[in-house]
């Protein structure tokens, strides 16, 4: 790739991710030996967006005593 | 970039990267990470590496703004990222808490800790309603102004330690608490028993009063 191929591609927008899903965290998991990045992320030890909504509802919803 | 724009965004990035690290300190909850604040910063480098490539002239842009806007949009990114890491944090701390002082009731508690109930739960409920609110506002990462979101942004960093302080305070006093409800248990009891007494004692009076008054009128009135 020369540089100016570079210099296009600095103006576009990184993929949008979308929602963490059980299915990433079970693609995480299979492809963990090829993962060089968070030992937390690479073991699957990620909240998926619904896991973090059921928390933070519960959590946030249950007054204190 | 100037030497000040840069400063904000190493402070915002700092303050983030403190919080962020903090909160995975504190998750037990089979130590599971959060990513939105990471994805956040993704788009941030983005950004950053937009503005420094017009900065040291790698790429040209016909908007004259090109950098500022770019470096504005970093800011915001790592804004929100600061934000979605502490309300992460609240979230912790709460239900820490919950845990926590959840088998105590409100006597015990404010016996042993007078500030929980004045200072401390308004300070929880406050943390993480502003957090919420902050995080709902649409275009909350578009402040004119950087230093704004800095100034903020070490505003609640200050409030999300002194929530932590509080908590270890909270979590040494347990042993008071346990002290104090076992005292007024030992308590209760005891006057449970004097109760129990005084009952008795008073039953066993108005009984020999009773039988003291029958044998009287029994023997005036005997033929």
């Amino acid at each position: 790739m020369d540089e100016n191929e570079l210099i296009k591609l600095i103006d576009e927008d990184v993929p949008e991710v979308g929602s963490i899903t059980q299915e990433m965290v079970r693609c995480t998991l299979a492809y963990s030996n090829q993962f060089r990045g968070s030992v937390r992320a690479s073991t699957g030890r990620i909240y998926t967006d619904e896991e973090y909504t059921a928390r933070r509802d519960r959590v946030l919803g249950t007054p204190l005593p | 970039m100037n030497a000040d724009k840069w400063k904000c965004i190493v402070t915002l990035q700092q303050y983030q990267k403190k919080v962020f690290l903090l909160a995975e300190e504190h998750d037990f909850n089979n130590f599971k990470s959060f990513l939105q604040p990471v994805l956040e910063k993704r788009s941030a480098l983005d950004h950053i590496c937009r503005a420094m490539s017009v900065e040291i002239q790698m790429n040209q842009s016909d908007l004259p703004d090109y950098i500022e806007k770019n470096f504005d949009k970093a800011c915001g990114h790592l804004y929100r990222s600061f934000f979605d890491a502490a309300e992460w944090m609240g979230i912790i701390v709460r239900e820490k808490i919950q845990n926590l002082y959840s088998g105590y009731d409100n006597a015990c508690i404010s016996a042993v800790l007078p500030e929980y109930y004045g200072e401390i739960r308004p300070s929880v409920e406050k943390f993480n309603s502003d957090i919420a609110a902050i995080r709902n506002e649409k275009d909350f990462h578009k402040s004119e102004n950087p230093l704004q979101l800095v100034e903020q942004v070490e505003e609640y960093m200050k409030q999300i330690e002194y929530l932590l302080g509080h908590f270890k305070v909270m979590s040494r006093s347990i042993p008071s608490i346990e002290e104090y409800r076992e005292k007024r248990k030992k308590e209760q009891k005891k006057q449970c028993i004097s109760n129990i007494v005084t009952g008795v004692v008073i039953g066993l009076i108005i009984a020999a009063a009773i039988a003291v008054i029958k044998c009287v009128f029994v023997k005036n009135n005997a033929p």
